[in-house]
């Protein structure tokens, strides 16, 4: 009886504690491994990333004296913009004034406009350096004895309204020779953009 | 590690000794009696998870030479065991140790076989161990250590002699293999009588070895007696050197130093000494049986798996020190680009700070200007590209304009050949981008070139090349004042009708 519990101690039920506390050493072991394997990799990654910031802080620092003029350019641009008024309010009625002045100076026979709602110039996802762009189209319908009415026109109203004025479309054609009773000659269609920047709040 | 016990056994008792870096310490004696063994009972219990070895040394034991041819594996095992069954029927504990291969003849192996021919002297104690489930690591008899004693490269023939606490023994090498040992128990211990018998059993051991034609009869047969150094005289007054012997009393204390003892021996029984060398390198071969030792292997198993988890857990830890390091390292690498980059970001901030102050930061400041001018650079409005047809005008006068339609277009779209009397011309690569002011011109020429078609193409060739001359500029024929196409009508002029001035259509298109 004795003997035969000496020749069968070598089971499994004897060997499960062991194996038990070898089971838990290795996951240990394997936990050990995977976690600092998991911080090594994270500290590499956040290696790249200093680097990467480094690198191009080093970058902007070299390009500064560069970057330094660009933006001193830029900021006699932007006060430019700022003292034209184009980011003004749009005001209508001053428009409508100007229209009407620049008719009477240069006499044009006939001169018919109408001014669409205000509407965004460019789709949301579009960066615009926290300023929205703003227009306001109209439709120009007039009789012209010369071409150069109409550039007289558009010169006079880029020079004289706050807004940016941008022509984007025009056709001008003769008229026919009974149409020619008023003296006038020539008839212009032309679509044209006021254009406002407000700021985004 | 577990602890580890000598069990020192003969005939009369059992004596447990504790065996630790070189001491070996005493710890009781049992009589081969029912109290004894009760006793040893208790003290397996009081020292369970320690690892015995039984340390043999017994009179009842037998020795014997045999050369068998030289195998491997399984055949070796049957050979062995066919051998041992034969010189030693009736005992378990029976082993053999190989004393290497011959140098002559086919080179058999020559085995040393061994046993305690006595087994239920021992009986008794083994069913104590194993009933009280103590690690019994091996069973070996005194003679397998005694090699340990021996000089470092032993040669020739030797006879040595040696006391323990069982008797005297005297063991037969030759070029330091074991060939033979016996043991004579002494009734006193008196160190005379262990001297008287010293000499007696030499005398009686070199007759047994003649005999067995194991020496030359005419040979002195070097004698060494291991004693210490309080019965050497003794023994040197009685072991004295003749033609068959010549003694040599060499002290057991020095021998028990140079072997690593460090318990001093108190007379000239080596016990200790003995348990010493087993403890220290105890041979393979042992006599227990793999029953005897079941606790052994699992001990041997449980030991196994738990260095197993240990050296798990050891490289893991070395492996996360390693890595850790190389985390410092790599911290030490981030905190330095960071450094650096905050510097170079305040020396930014510095310099853009040294600017003229406006509410938009220099990133938005670029986005917003940059956006300004692409919307700036289409409100030029059609005052360029008409004074650009002005002046080519200017030098075709009999040309007139009907129609001009003006226009901002982000790309050039090639004149159509399905357009009537177009030319399609490719556009150039530079001109592929917009945006572009387009006019798309209906014209005139004189109604005196109605007649001449030649004359008609020429002249509106001459002047869209004029027009073209202008850097940036492309200008394509939509239509010409006369259609020469092989797969067009083309008819005489009517002079009943009335003739009409030729009409062109070309597009003239301008970089902005």
């Amino acid at each position: 009886m004795t003997m035969e519990n000496a020749a069968s101690a070598l089971s499994l039920r004897n060997l499960s504690g062991s194996i038990v506390l070898l089971a838990l050493a290795i996951l240990l072991a394997a936990g050990l491994v995977f976690g600092v394997l998991h911080y090594a990799d994270q500290a590499r990654q956040s290696l790249r990333q200093a680097q990467t910031q480094q690198s191009e802080s080093r970058g902007r620092l070299a390009r500064a004296q560069e970057d330094e003029q660009e933006i001193r350019a830029k900021i006699d641009r932007y006060q430019d913009v700022i003292a034209r008024g184009r980011t003004q309010p749009e005001r209508r009625l001053d428009w409508v004034e100007t229209l009407r002045g620049i008719k009477e100076k240069r006499r044009l026979i006939s001169m018919d406009y109408e001014i669409a709602p205000q509407r965004p110039l460019d789709p949301k996802n579009v960066a615009s350096g926290g300023y929205s762009f703003l227009v306001s189209p109209m439709k120009l319908d007039m009789l012209l004895l010369h071409e150069n009415d109409l550039l007289g026109l558009l010169a006079d109203l880029s020079t004289q309204v706050p807004a940016l004025v941008s022509v984007r479309q025009c056709a001008i054609e003769r008229l026919p020779a009974v149409a020619q009773q008023q003296a006038a000659l020539l008839r212009a269609q032309c679509e044209l953009d006021w254009i406002t920047l407000q700021e985004k709040v | 590690m577990p602890q580890r016990r000598v069990l020192f056994f003969d005939n009369s008792r059992l004596t447990a000794y504790r065996v630790h870096g070189g001491a070996v310490l005493h710890e009781a004696s049992f009589a081969a009696d029912e109290a004894g063994l009760a006793a040893f009972g208790d003290y397996l219990q009081q020292h369970r998870p320690s690892l015995f070895l039984i340390l043999a040394d017994v009179a009842e034991e037998s020795f014997q030479t045999e050369d068998i041819p030289y195998s491997t594996g399984k055949d070796r095992q049957a050979i062995l065991q066919r051998k041992l069954a034969q010189h030693f029927y009736g005992t378990p504990y029976a082993l053999a140790q190989s004393q290497g291969r011959l140098k002559s003849g086919r080179r058999d192996e020559r085995m040393l076989l061994m046993a305690l021919t006595q087994p239920q002297h021992l009986e008794p104690w083994i069913g104590v161990l194993q009933r009280n489930k103590a690690i019994l690591a091996g069973i070996h008899s005194l003679p397998q250590t005694i090699a340990g004693v021996l000089p470092a490269k032993p040669s020739g023939q030797l006879l040595l002699l040696t006391l323990t606490h069982a008797g005297l023994r005297q063991t037969f090498f030759e070029d330091g293999q074991m060939r033979f040992s016996r043991l004579t128990p002494l009734i006193h211990d008196a160190t005379d009588a262990s001297a008287i018998a010293a000499a007696s059993e030499a005398v009686k051991m070199h007759q047994y070895l003649a005999s067995q034609r194991l020496i030359e009869r005419d040979k002195p047969l070097v004698t060494r007696v291991l004693v210490h150094p309080v019965e050497a005289t003794a023994m040197r007054a009685h072991c004295l050197s003749n033609t068959s012997l010549r003694f040599e009393i060499i002290d057991l204390l020095e021998e028990a130093r140079r072997v690593g003892l460090r318990t001093p021996l108190v007379n000239s029984q080596a016990d200790m000494l003995f348990c010493h060398l087993l403890a220290r390198k105890a041979p393979a071969e042992q006599f227990a049986q793999p029953e005897e030792l079941g606790y052994y292997r699992l001990w041997q198993t449980r030991f196994g798996l738990k260095i197993t988890g240990a050296l798990a857990l050891a490289s893991a830890a070395l492996f996360v020190a390693h890595q850790g390091f190389d985390i410092l390292q790599l911290q030490d690498g981030i905190e330095q680009a960071r450094q650096q980059a905050r510097l170079n970001q305040e020396q930014y901030t510095a310099k853009m700070q040294a600017l003229p102050k406006i509410p938009v930061s220099p990133e938005d400041l670029r986005t917003l200007i940059g956006r300004y001018d692409q919307v700036k650079l289409r409100a030029q409005g059609p005052a360029p590209l008409l004074a650009q047809i002005s002046r080519s005008l200017d030098e075709f006068p009999l040309i007139n304009i009907d129609r001009i339609e003006w226009a901002i277009v982000e790309q050039i779209i090639p004149a159509s050949s399905g357009v009537a009397g177009a030319v399609a011309q490719p556009v150039p690569p530079q001109l592929m981008n917009g945006p572009h002011a387009q006019a798309t011109v209906t014209a005139r020429l004189p109604i005196t070139m109605v007649g001449d078609h030649r004359g008609q193409l020429s002249m509106v060739s001459d002047f869209t090349r004029h027009l073209g001359t202008t850097i940036d500029t492309h200008v394509s024929i939509l239509q010409q004042p006369v259609d020469t196409q092989s797969g067009k009508t083309l008819k005489s002029g009517d002079e009943k009708s009335t003739p009409e001035a030729p009409r062109f259509i070309f597009r003239v298109t301008r970089k902005l």
